[in-house]
């Protein structure tokens, strides 16, 4: 895809987002001089500030391509990031951890089944002791109490 | 003149040095984490030091401080994800440099710019202190705000893509900090309803996220089965040639991070961005800066440790802290009953200079740590890419969830790792967004703070002699680079 494609596509989405700021700030109930008084200042100034600069990058140009690659193992990976910390509230670390560890592994390489059976277990534990143990951090438990 | 017997023989006792040697030695460790660094392992490490007479506790806190500045420069040069957001600077030319296959130089230059900055911080913190403390009472917020603009405008104007977008980067972050509570007035900004954002954005999870998930994110698109070029690795001192070339950037670094570091509430990340900026200008070839260019990672680490000496001026003269660290320590000082303040050299002149002196022998100590102990992180470094991806996002799930022990920074954190690798991709420099996250609630509170005085003015900015100055300084350093390209076209017409 063309950047300068993209920048377009950027500079609409950042112009609206600095007009929502906008608004958002209008409807703050507190209003004052810019000083102590009113928290809708700062955040206003910014979004007009950025309104502007974001008109400059529409006006701009731009060159180069732009490449993504392996998106399939990438979204993959989003996906379990999130997975993984909804997992973590009901299951807990211990087993959580394991899994993802394991899962992560398999996209990013190729599979060999014994690293995937020895290390996601080796690192979990080796950061269960030093943060649990060893400086009291408490990891989150899930139902399996771990 | 005071004996200087007393603190070598504080400094130097052998429980003290060892107590250095393996503080600085962790340090470097939390630097190395994303999300971890100093502030973390102090505060991790602080209920422990209890247990150590006075000196000892804080000579350890001191020496997490040091260690910690430095060992984000590790990460940064090695994976390209800085370790703290004081190392955030180094990537710019400590990554290309590893890149290329000169990470041990890389290393070695980050490694001898910590340490020099942080000797020279030390030594300007045994001889000046109180003077230096002064001029600091002098910076009101008018002139934080400007301060705060130059960091600013110094990254986003050194970004090697459009400056343009380094301005809208910088722009979001200082925008994401908005939401949360109004810190004047209590208010709650952009949180519609969300308890969770009542407090604000975690910002150390954002910045983990934005920077190390985004760079994993990057790392699978490469084909590339080990994260680290085959050679170069060994960390070897400069040739002197090099150094010679190099001396000022040294020595003018150092002296910016400690000033820098002297002005309360300022901290590393800014220190290490302006001396950047600063090198860049002054360089005959500001065009390569960003390609991996030594004097690029010289003037950020010598800055950043730079200011774990000059912090500790405000700190220490006048019990104002310089930055959240600063703070963490002071809170350690008053529990180890040495009160910071005027009063603190009177009564206790021989301890304090015992911490400097040790502080010199962490920097030192650093000096060995890095230079040889960072050979086994690289060898760890050559672990196959599956493997290691794995571990790094596990450290990045530590670092971000040892500040709140919260599942909610942790999803942050994958959040702002799509919005970073979406960066990434349209070229938007990650730089000033985090500049912007750190600088965010400096540059509100000086900004509103002025106006109040000011009932409202802007002209305040403009009729004090030190925020005028700073205010020529934004402008240099916006206009030099086109200045110096319009005289070098001429010349070489003519």
């Amino acid at each position: 895809m063309k950047m300068k494609k993209l920048d377009y596509i950027l500079s609409c989405f950042l112009i609206l987002l600095g007009i929502a700021i906008v608004y958002e700030t209008l409807q703050m109930k507190i209003s004052g001089s810019p000083g102590g008084g009113n928290p809708a200042f700062y955040p206003r100034l910014l979004a007009v500030l950025l309104i502007i600069i974001s008109a400059f990058l529409f006006f701009g140009k731009s060159k180069e391509e732009v490449k993504v690659r392996n998106i399939a193992r990438i979204t993959l990976l989003v996906i379990f990031f999130f997975l993984y910390t909804f997992a973590l509230k009901r299951v807990g670390f211990l087993v959580s951890t394991m899994v993802w560890i394991a899962l992560t592994m398999l996209i990013v390489g190729k599979k060999n089944w014994i690293e995937v059976i020895i290390i996601p277990p080796t690192i979990t534990f080796l950061i269960y002791l030093t943060f649990w143990k060893i400086l009291y951090i408490p990891l989150p438990q899930g139902i399996l109490g771990w | 003149m005071e004996s200087i017997l007393p603190a070598l023989s504080i400094a130097l006792k052998a429980q003290n040095i060892i107590v250095m040697a393996v503080s600085v030695f962790f340090g470097i460790i939390a630097g190395i984490i994303p999300g971890l660094g100093p502030l973390i392992a102090i505060v991790i490490f602080m209920p422990f030091s209890f247990s150590f007479p006075a000196e000892t506790g804080i000579i350890s806190l001191l020496g997490l401080f040091i260690g910690g500045v430095y060992g984000g420069a590790i990460t940064s040069i090695t994976l390209g994800i800085p370790g703290t957001p004081a190392a955030a600077a180094t990537v710019l030319d400590g990554y290309p440099m590893s890149q290329k296959g000169e990470t041990g130089k890389a290393i070695a230059l980050a490694t001898t710019a910590s340490v020099f900055g942080g000797i020279v911080s030390v030594l300007v913190l045994m001889t000046v202190a109180p003077l230096l403390a002064r001029v600091a009472l002098k910076f009101g917020p008018p002139e934080y705000t400007m301060l705060a603009i130059l960091g600013l405008t110094a990254i986003a104007s050194v970004s090697r893509e459009s400056t343009i977008k380094g301005l809208i980067s910088g722009i979001l972050g200082l925008l994401i900090m908005t939401i949360g509570m109004d810190m004047f007035t209590a208010y709650e900004r952009f949180t519609f309803g969300n308890p969770e954002l009542r407090g604000g954005i975690p910002y150390i999870a954002t910045l983990v996220g934005i920077f190390a998930v985004s760079r994993v994110m990057v790392f699978l698109e490469e084909e590339a089965k080990r994260l680290l070029p085959p050679k170069g690795l060994a960390p070897r001192f400069p040739k002197l040639k090099e150094f010679k070339r190099l001396t000022g950037t040294y020595i003018k670094s150092s002296i910016l991070g400690t000033g820098i570091g002297a002005l309360p509430g300022v901290g590393t990340a800014i220190a290490s961005f302006i001396s950047y900026a600063e090198a860049r200008r002054a360089s005959k070839h500001p065009e390569k800066f960003g390609t991996g260019v030594p004097e690029g990672i010289v003037a950020a680490e010598a800055a950043n440790n730079a200011v774990t000496g000059g912090a500790l001026i405000p700190m220490l003269t006048l019990a104002i802290p310089g930055d959240p660290t600063t703070a963490v320590l002071m809170g350690a000082f008053f529990m180890h009953g040495l009160l910071p303040g005027p009063r603190l050299f009177q009564e206790h002149f021989h301890v304090i200079q015992g911490f400097f002196i040790a502080m010199l022998v962490g920097n030192i100590v650093m000096l060995f740590l890095g230079m040889y102990g960072s050979r086994l992180f690289l060898h760890a470094l050559k672990i196959e890419k599956r493997i290691l991806i794995p571990i790094i996002l596990v450290m990045c799930f530590i670092g971000a969830y040892s500040l709140h022990h919260s599942l909610f920074d942790i999803l942050i954190m994958w959040i702002f790792g799509v919005i970073g690798y979406i960066m990434r991709k349209l070229r938007i420099p990650l730089a000033p967004m985090v500049l912007g996250l750190v600088l965010s609630p400096l540059v509100e509170q000086s900004l509103r703070r002025s106006l109040t005085i000011s009932r409202g003015s802007p002209w305040i900015f403009f009729t004090r002699p030190i925020s005028i100055g700073i205010i020529v300084g934004i402008i240099f350093l916006l206009f030099w680079p086109l200045l110096s390209e319009r005289r070098r076209a001429i010349e070489s017409k003519g």
